[in-house]
């Protein structure tokens, strides 16, 4: 399931309820394929434009690609996008950094000692089912409008996926190897540093890729809850307030850029760490 | 609550009726909420910000018994089911149809890979222009996220059908139809289910969040709008209800993937 991207924790063994994908195309995108896929989008470009040109869209309300364009244009000249696009990827990176700085260490932590993962077990499942986002009002609350809320709400969004599948990570560890290294003569520490670490790597990359995917809705949604200084949530929503639709395409566009190239490297690390893994589990 | 559950591990079963585990789990949480409600009633940290254990099961209390926040879940409920309706109906063809054809699969997958990647509610101002703020905004929002995440997860579905058994069917003669009816579709079923259950979390958080930006009922106006007046405990309340709400939906559709996947034969 590791493909689907949100399915939770992709680690081996909660694939068993699926088949095992096996009819799926290796090769790349053919020329065909890159045709269809091109004209799709080309389609619903043109019949925009052309809807709009022709009256048969109410341009004031979907605005229109080439307006959408020459908007992009003069908001990059006035140096605004950029600010704001600047604005959303610190939030997110100072989270994301949190996040990880944090999850980590719980994670090895809940996974190597028994009984610190009963204890925190209740916690991490409950938090970890709250959606974290209907948790803004309440940041606000504590942290007041602005970067901070937006940061917490990112650190909350990746924190849970971190943690829990680093757990799993050093709780999937083959317990051939645990004994191995036993019998080699390593005390817990070296077990720990030489075999449970590595180990966690594969599953602290699936984390990451899901904690990136919540903390991208999470720094949105949190500057158009709570910002006051910018940043592209920021513009979507100041954008709606004052039907400035063609600002609201601009910023709907750059989000999904961003979504695919900031997802599209986490995923390939992922991919790059499942390899070094040894299958272990068949 | 991106439906991301943690499997259950087939734990041993004990003969011993209580388990270190369970003890520890109850000791933890005890203890955590003692703390919470001794920190709140000793003002350590401001009791209006962090609210205490009483302090909710009052405000729930009230809460219930005065049918507010039955009143507010019906709202969110109703939008919620509508919009997941149409995401079903409209989603699961539409899937079928981009997962069996390669070229509509070709033409559809790129478009909706890139409205996967940005949050969906990143389009509700722009909802909010097209329909305004009341029932049929909510739905559309819920029906894009759940659209979304059924057509990605029940294409992939039709498209990882097991070759061993394509060949089969083909060499006893099966046609394309036949295929389709008896193979390619039974197979996807599992897929099709963890589709919708992870629609049904995406829905779940999409409905509150879109409440919580513009309306004027449900779950996420009551967040919002007990929020910004400061009763805690009250944004508390609400906010249980929801994860509640997500938690057992999650569950009962894990129950019925796990009773549908029974009958297939294990793979390997």
């Amino acid at each position: 399931m590791r493909e689907l991207g949100d399915s939770g924790i992709a680690f081996p063994q909660s694939d068993k309820h699926t088949p095992p994908a096996t009819l799926t195309w290796r090769a790349g995108p053919t020329l065909e394929q890159r045709l269809w896929s091109a004209s799709g989008i080309v389609a619903i470009v043109a019949l925009w434009q052309l809807g709009v040109y022709y009256g048969a869209l109410p341009g004031r309300f979907v605005s229109s690609p080439v307006v959408v364009i020459k908007t992009a244009a003069t908001m990059i000249a006035q140096g605004d996008l950029l600010h704001d696009i600047s604005v959303t990827l610190t939030e997110f990176s100072l989270g994301m950094a949190a996040a990880i700085a944090l999850g980590i260490p719980v994670g090895l932590v809940a996974g190597w000692y028994r009984r610190v993962r009963y204890a925190v077990d209740p916690y991490l499942a409950a938090l970890y089912a709250t959606p974290s986002l209907a948790l803004l009002p309440l940041l606000v609350l504590w942290f007041g409008i602005g970067l901070r809320s937006t940061i917490v709400l990112v650190v909350i969004s990746a924190f849970f996926p971190i943690v829990i599948n680093v757990m799993q990570g050093v709780l999937t560890v083959d317990a051939s190897f645990l004994r191995m290294g036993k019998s080699f003569g390593a005390g817990r520490l070296r077990v720990f540093g030489a075999i449970v670490l590595p180990a966690t790597v594969p599953f602290l990359a699936s984390g990451l890729q899901l904690g990136v995917a919540r903390g991208l809705i999470g720094v949105i949604v949190g500057e158009m809850y709570a910002a006051n200084n910018g940043g592209l949530g920021y513009i979507i929503s100041v954008a709606g307030s004052t039907l400035a639709v063609d600002q609201m395409f601009v910023a709907v566009a750059i989000i999904t850029a961003l979504g695919i190239v900031l997802l599209g490297a986490t995923r390939a690390f992922e991919q790059r760490m499942q390899r070094w893994k040894p299958r272990a589990t068949e | 609550m991106t439906g991301a559950v943690i499997p259950s591990r087939p734990a041993p079963r004990f003969p011993m009726p209580i388990s270190e585990r369970a003890v520890i789990g109850a000791i933890s949480v005890a203890a955590g909420v003692a703390l919470w409600e001794l920190a709140a009633r000793s003002n350590l940290v401001s009791p209006v910000l962090l609210s205490s254990p009483s302090a909710i099961a009052e405000a729930f209390l009230r809460l219930t018994g005065s049918g507010e926040l039955q009143k507010h879940l019906l709202v969110s409920g109703k939008e919620f089911v509508v919009g997941l309706v149409f995401a079903i109906v409209i989603g699961l063809p539409t899937a079928i149809v981009a997962g069996w054809y390669r070229r509509a699969g070709w033409l559809l997958q790129p478009l909706v890979a890139a409205l996967y990647a940005a949050p969906a509610v990143a389009l509700f101002p722009l909802i909010i222009i097209f329909l305004g703020i009341g029932f049929w905004d909510k739905v559309l929002l819920v029906f894009i996220s759940g659209f979304l995440q059924i057509f990605i997860t029940t294409s992939a579905g039709i498209r990882a059908t097991d070759g061993k058994w394509v060949r089969l069917a083909r060499s006893f003669g099966a046609s394309k139809r036949k295929m389709f009816w008896s193979v390619v579709l039974p197979n996807s079923l599992p897929y099709m289910l963890l589709g919708l259950r992870l629609a049904v979390g995406r829905c779940v958080v999409n409905v509150v969040v879109a409440e919580m930006l513009a309306a004027e009922a449900g779950v996420g106006y009551m967040i919002a709008y007990y929020g910004n007046t400061f009763k805690v405990a009250e944004v508390f309340v609400a906010l249980v209800s929801v994860v509640v709400t997500g938690v057992g939906l999650n569950q009962l559709l894990l129950l019925v993937e796990q009773r549908v996947s029974r009958w297939r034969p294990m793979v390997r």
